[in-house]
């Protein structure tokens, strides 16, 4: 029975060894989730030369820790500055952020970070009672099945990508070209190689992922002038209230199953786990109208969910070998790189790997507990560090890290020339995120399409005449349908959830001057007109901020100004 | 002190002369004011997918019984088409675009200095490399002070040799300084 694997889980998570990558991990999730024009994926691909010389469940714990901690990271940068750091966190933007004007930032951060425990552990409970079913599920499906689970993988992460639909479909198309270079599997033939022999092997993916996300990011920030933000030490306390708790509790309960379910789906885990259940929190509610004003459940649901939905988005990886975003994408990279192919097989032959990395999630959680709540206060000035210094560090492990892959300084080049792509996608509104799903389904997406069509005497209606296939078939055309919904409606909290995304991808989406630190008199007088639309005339009282923070109280989010208060303001500064 | 801001306060409020223009109505205006002929991208995935296409077919196609190996490249590359020609008919806006402004040089400029690292990586040794690359970046890209630009350089070389030399043991190109402490020699 599971149990006893799930135990050894416990016993491979729980190793000395395992326990520092795990930290490593979470500390490092955390630390890029806050630092600006970095993410969870950036991080993973810049890490993945680092994976072939660790151990493979050290390896995978380590970059599931940089995944998770890096949502709880984003979640700081919302809550205090109204960026985003990634795009599981932006619902957290509108009530999280909210709550910080009150002075109530400490119990935003504390209850995402309780609720993020809470939700990683019901979904591993969940897990246990669903893998077995899962991976005998999983045997039974044939090439038309796996064809249809590769598809919609892609096309789902295409339709909730941060740009157009549309754009993420022909990205992805160029994924599954730079997967087909180098020699065909099942005929021999050589595709895409233009006679070059390096490209035999076929063009290496941590090279392509390391040149988009990790080049491609800093050729565009250098152009942008990204800097780093000054911010409010001002948190407040950090535990939140027993009313919060109470007021949190349905919303987490929720958060935890919807987002169990959800990171089941392609396409989910933690992004559609957030809206959803901000969705679902606003709709029970019994005070939908304080959503958007500092709704403790708006920041609890969606926090808890993004959390659960990363942790059960697992199984379709391990399990099915389907990715269901990009993130995991590149751990199945990692993966692939330990020799290892998650698939069926996975969860039977390497239980220790399938438990271990699930146990360690929860071992992951615990410490984001641990640590966010004392720490917040350090990880906040992380926001500070300048990107060039960042961008140099960057350039460094890209580089030496990619040629430590294949000891190739063609490698090398191949990245940079990604990094180009990267650059121009970002410049052109493409979001490189599919291209990397595409790049790793595309072999089997492939290989199982040509079995299918060879299964069926070249009939395409074998995609439909399979019970399990037809099921997957109409999930891909209800999911599609349901999009379009949400898109042509052009209302609801997936409008402007992307909304936000794209402003923040075009840069338009500035920290909030309310809690962003102010140094000069004459900055106070060109921040005025952003001032406006954020000051509250309702609620113009300041609580919640400890004496011990008075020295920064002049430019915390303690600071909530109405027009008058502004005034004085500048004077004292 | 350097004054940091994020992205969006910081362009809004950049004040140079030379795109005062742009500095009056915001982002948004130069947005939009940069966006020409943002159709051609469309033109080009359309004949990119054009030329797999072709490529395709010379694989050879098989049959729907017997797949070929151009037979994926080939729907792929139809599907891209597609996606392509919709796009270039229904894009109206042109809003997700940016066209190359004054600063894009520095793009450039950050794309030689990264090629010059490898060729540099490559023929030279990593240890020079690095510390070179570190300076210039810092000091011409990250507009850092010197004082910052030094010392951040000599803290990045002294680790990344540490990290991927001595503790990881890549076998990187020959390095005379790595020699040198390791080897005692050049």
């Amino acid at each position: 029975m599971d149990f006893g694997d799930m135990l050894n889980g416990f016993a491979v998570a729980l190793q000395p060894a395992n326990l520092l990558f795990v930290f490593v991990g979470v500390l490092l999730g955390m630390v890029v989730g806050v630092l600006p024009g970095l993410g969870p994926a950036p991080t993973i691909a810049l890490m993945l030369p680092l994976t072939y010389v660790m151990p493979t469940d050290g390896a995978i714990v380590m970059l599931a820790g940089i995944y998770y901690g890096a949502y709880y990271g984003g979640t700081i940068t919302s809550v205090l500055l109204r960026l985003p750091g990634e795009a599981a966190s932006v619902v957290t933007v509108y009530d999280g952020h909210q709550m910080a004007l009150k002075g109530r930032a400490g119990p935003a951060l504390g209850i995402s970070a309780i609720g993020s425990f809470i939700g990683g552990t019901g979904a591993l409970i969940g897990l246990l009672f669903l893998s077995p079913a899962f991976a005998q599920f999983a045997v039974t499906l044939g090439p038309p099945e796996y064809a249809m689970l590769a598809l919609g993988g892609i096309l789902m992460v295409s339709m909730l990508g941060q740009a157009k639909p549309l754009k993420n479909f022909i990205v992805a198309g160029l994924g599954l070209f730079i997967a087909m270079v180098g020699i065909d599997m099942v005929s021999g033939a050589t595709r895409f190689t233009f006679g070059n022999i390096e490209l035999l092997r076929g063009i290496d993916f941590v090279a392509v992922t390391m040149g988009l996300y990790g080049l491609g990011d800093v050729l565009y920030d250098i152009e942008h002038e990204v800097r780093g933000a000054r911010v409010t030490k001002n948190i407040g306390r950090v535990l939140p209230t027993k009313k919060d708790m109470k007021d949190s509790s349905g919303a987490i309960a929720r958060g935890t199953v919807l987002g169990f379910f959800l990171g089941l789906i392609p396409g989910g885990g933690g992004v559609v786990s957030s809206l959803a259940s901000y969705a679902v929190e606003k709709r029970v509610s019994k005070r939908p109208e304080e959503f958007g004003h500092g709704a403790i459940a708006g920041v609890a649901g969606p926090e808890t969910a993004n959390n659960a939905g990363s942790t059960s988005s697992f199984l379709p990886l391990l399990s099915l070998g389907i990715p269901t975003n990009v993130v995991l994408a590149l751990i199945y990279g990692a993966l692939l790189i330990q020799g290892i192919t998650p698939g069926p097989q996975l969860v039977t032959q390497h239980p220790d790997i399938f438990w271990g990395v699930l146990a360690s999630m929860l071992v992951g959680n615990a410490m984001l507990l641990v640590l966010s709540l004392p720490l917040v206060r350090i990880f906040v000035n992380l926001i500070r560090v300048r990107i060039g210094i960042l961008a140099t560090v960057i350039v460094l492990v890209t580089m030496i890290g990619v040629f430590s892959v294949n000891n190739s300084t063609i490698d090398m080049w191949t990245m940079l020339i990604f990094g180009i792509v990267g650059y121009l996608m970002r410049k052109t509104g493409f979001d490189p995120g599919p291209l990397a799903l595409a790049i790793v389904l595309g072999p089997l997406l492939e290989q199982s399409f040509r079995q299918s069509m060879q299964m069926s005497g070249g009939d395409g209606s074998i995609f439909l005449s399979r019970p399990v296939s037809l099921i997957f078939v109409l999930a891909i055309v209800a999911l599609f349908a349901f999009q379009f919904i949400v898109r042509f409606r052009g209302r609801g909290i997936a409008k402007q959830a992307r909304d936000t995304l794209q402003a923040q991808m075009h840069g338009e989406l500035v920290p909030d001057p309310i809690v962003t630190e102010r140094i000069r008199v004459q900055e106070l007088a060109e921040l005025d007109e952003l001032d406006a639309p954020v000051a509250q005339p309702d609620n113009p009282r300041i609580d919640g901020h400890e004496p011990g923070n008075d020295e920064t109280a002049h430019t915390g989010a303690s600071s909530q100004p109405t027009d008058t208060q502004s005034e004085g303001k500048t004077n004292d500064a | 002190m350097n004054v940091e801001r994020t992205r969006g306060v910081h362009e809004s409020e950049q004040p140079d002369p030379s795109e005062e223009s742009l500095e009056a109505t915001g982002l948004e205006a130069r947005r939009s004011r940069l966006r020409p002929n943002y159709r051609y991208v469309s033109l080009v995935i359309v004949g990119l997918a054009a030329l797999i296409a072709a490529m395709a077919v010379n694989y050879g196609l098989g049959t729907f019984q017997r797949p070929g190996p151009g037979m994926w490249p080939l729907l792929v590359a139809i599907a891209v088409g597609i996606c392509g020609i919709v796009l270039l008919i229904t894009e109206r806006d042109g809003s997700d675009y940016e066209a190359l402004t004054k600063r894009s040089w520095i793009v450039i400029l950050g794309f030689g200095i990264m090629a010059a690292y490898i060729v540099g990586f490559t023929y030279i040794g990593m240890t020079i490399t690095s510390l070179l690359f570190s300076l210039i970046w810092l000091k011409f890209i990250a507009k850092e002070s010197w004082r910052m630009t030094w010392i951040a350089s000599v803290a990045f070389t002294v680790a990344f040799v540490g990290i991927f030399v001595i503790l990881l043991k890549v076998p990187i190109p020959h390095d005379p300084i790595v020699s040198l402490i390791t080897r005692g020699r050049l």
